[in-house]
């Protein structure tokens, strides 16, 4: 439990450092740990939060997790 | 100011009584704005090449008469025109030539629409991390797909939509140079290159038309191909240039371009050029051919964008570069001899006391017949084009 904060603080990081590169392959995989890390703690609104912004990334980047990402958004009733 | 109707009907006259085209069509900025409605939407105008977008997934914007274009090449290597403008807030979608991965992003709220121009996602639309919306219907969010067509390596749009197909439009030109229609391939980046000229676009148009100016503009052209072996080439409301009977390039001793296939034999000697109106300039010779479009910048700056293409592929290979570079070098040079008589024309209009010109019946026919054709482009409805 005590690890979590960190976690999170330390991928903040990397999202920031990511988006400073344009790195939007590596966006999407960041803010889809992002959107794991909520789901352990089964905050679904800021999963689907971190998850639409990975699977938006995902389909600018091409990255063959978007349609993984796609069904999961569906099933969490976040997209068409 | 405005259009003055009398000045359109001098200008629509038989050739030997026909004045030129008032200096309003080069000048005042209001001609400029009905001319971009009129001659360039309501026909086929030429806005890019299929090789500024050589690989699946190349995006490039341009502005045509400013208005913002995404010219593009999907997953299935059709090149495609969009507007460059996002259907949520408008925000341009792409403001430099890219390859996209996957989808265009929009970098304003991130909408997102694929190479077809369908709109996949629309994320937070329905507030964080709801992605989805009962009032943004997505099948009816696309991007705007601008008619157009892709011809020669040539991508023409038709910004209206309700000009004729374009097979129809350039048939009489199609017809002319059928035994040109093949595949032709680009040279490369040596084989390329743009002009900037202060002049409106038009009177680059009228000086390619015409052969009256070679021996003054081009002595050296003029050395191998004189005045008499040319001669005027007149499609009413749809092209006007010239040809020559002596075409013989000499590039080097040892080396020569091949030829388009089957070609007839008075292709050996001849080679035609020719404005396809409104704004592409063409020429034909058995062994390359080339393209220029004229874009215009602004009423009185246009940027000659020239592309030369040859007969087969081993002809735009490593093993010709040094001859291509010596064509392309070529071309230049003679282009480049014409920019001062179209700034000169350019600045010429400004004086007040200029009716248009007198045209010489026996050699300005070809310019004359582009003049036609604009002032009858502008004169359609006239209702809505007279103002005094
Ligand atoms: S303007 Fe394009 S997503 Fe908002
Ligand atoms: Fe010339």
């Amino acid at each position: 439990m005590a690890r979590e904060p960190r976690e999170r603080e330390d991928l903040e990081r990397e999202i920031i450092t990511a988006h400073a590169m344009g790195d939007t392959h590596l966006l999407a995989e960041l803010y889809r740990r992002g959107a794991d890390l909520m789901r352990a703690q089964a905050d679904v609104d800021a999963e689907a939060f971190l998850l639409t912004q990975a699977y938006v990334y995902a389909l600018e980047a091409g990255h063959c997790g978007a349609a993984a990402m796609h069904r999961r958004l569906k099933t969490l009733g976040r997209e068409a | 100011m405005g259009i003055d109707l009398a000045a359109l009907n001098g200008v629509l006259k038989p050739v030997s009584q026909a004045t030129g085209l008032p200096n309003e069509f080069y000048v005042d900025q209001s001609v400029h704005e009905l001319e971009r409605e009129k001659v360039f939407f309501k026909n086929w105008a030429a806005v890019g090449f299929a090789k500024d977008v050589p690989e699946n997934g190349d995006a490039t914007p341009l502005q045509f008469l400013g208005l913002p274009l995404l010219l593009l090449r999907d997953r299935d290597g059709i090149v495609r025109v969009f507007q460059n403008t996002c259907r949520h807030r408008g925000m341009i979608l792409v403001d430099k030539p890219t390859r996209i991965a996957g989808a265009i992003r929009c970098p304003y709220h991130s909408w997102c629409y694929d190479l077809k121009g369908d709109l996949k996602s629309t994320p937070h639309v329905g507030g964080p991390g709801q992605n989805i919306h009962d009032d943004i219907v997505r099948e009816d969010l696309g991007l705007i797909e601008i008619r157009s067509h892709i011809w020669q390596d040539v991508v023409f749009v038709n910004i209206s939509g309700d000009a004729a197909p374009f097979e129809t439009y350039a048939a009489s030109m199609l017809e002319r140079w059928q035994d040109f229609e093949q595949p032709c391939y680009f040279g490369g980046p040596d084989s390329q290159f743009d002009l900037k000229v202060k002049s409106n676009w038009k009177l680059a148009v009228e000086n390619f038309s015409e052969s009256y100016h070679l021996p003054w503009i081009h002595p050296g052209l003029n050395a191998y191909s004189k005045l008499e072996d040319h001669y005027h080439i007149m499609e009413m409301g749809s092209y006007s240039g010239q040809g020559t009977m002596v075409y013989n390039p000499s590039l080097s001793q040892e080396k020569s371009f091949s030829n388009f296939a089957n070609l007839p034999a008075k292709w050996d000697k001849q080679a035609e050029y020719l404005s396809f109106f409104p704004n592409v300039l063409l020429g034909v010779h058995r062994d390359h051919r080339y393209a220029i479009i004229l874009v215009p910048d602004s009423i009185d700056t246009t940027t000659e964008r020239v592309a030369i293409y040859y007969a087969s592929p081993d002809m735009a290979g490593a093993d010709y570069a040094d001859l291509r570079r010596r064509n392309t070098a070529l071309w230049k040079a003679i282009f480049e001899e014409d920019i001062f008589v179209v700034e000169g024309m350019q600045s010429g209009r400004h004086g007040a006391y200029f009716d248009g010109g007198k045209f010489s019946p026996a050699m300005d026919e070809p310019t004359w017949l582009f003049h036609h054709w604009v002032a009858t482009q502008m004169s359609r409805d006239p209702t809505e084009t007279v103002e005094k």
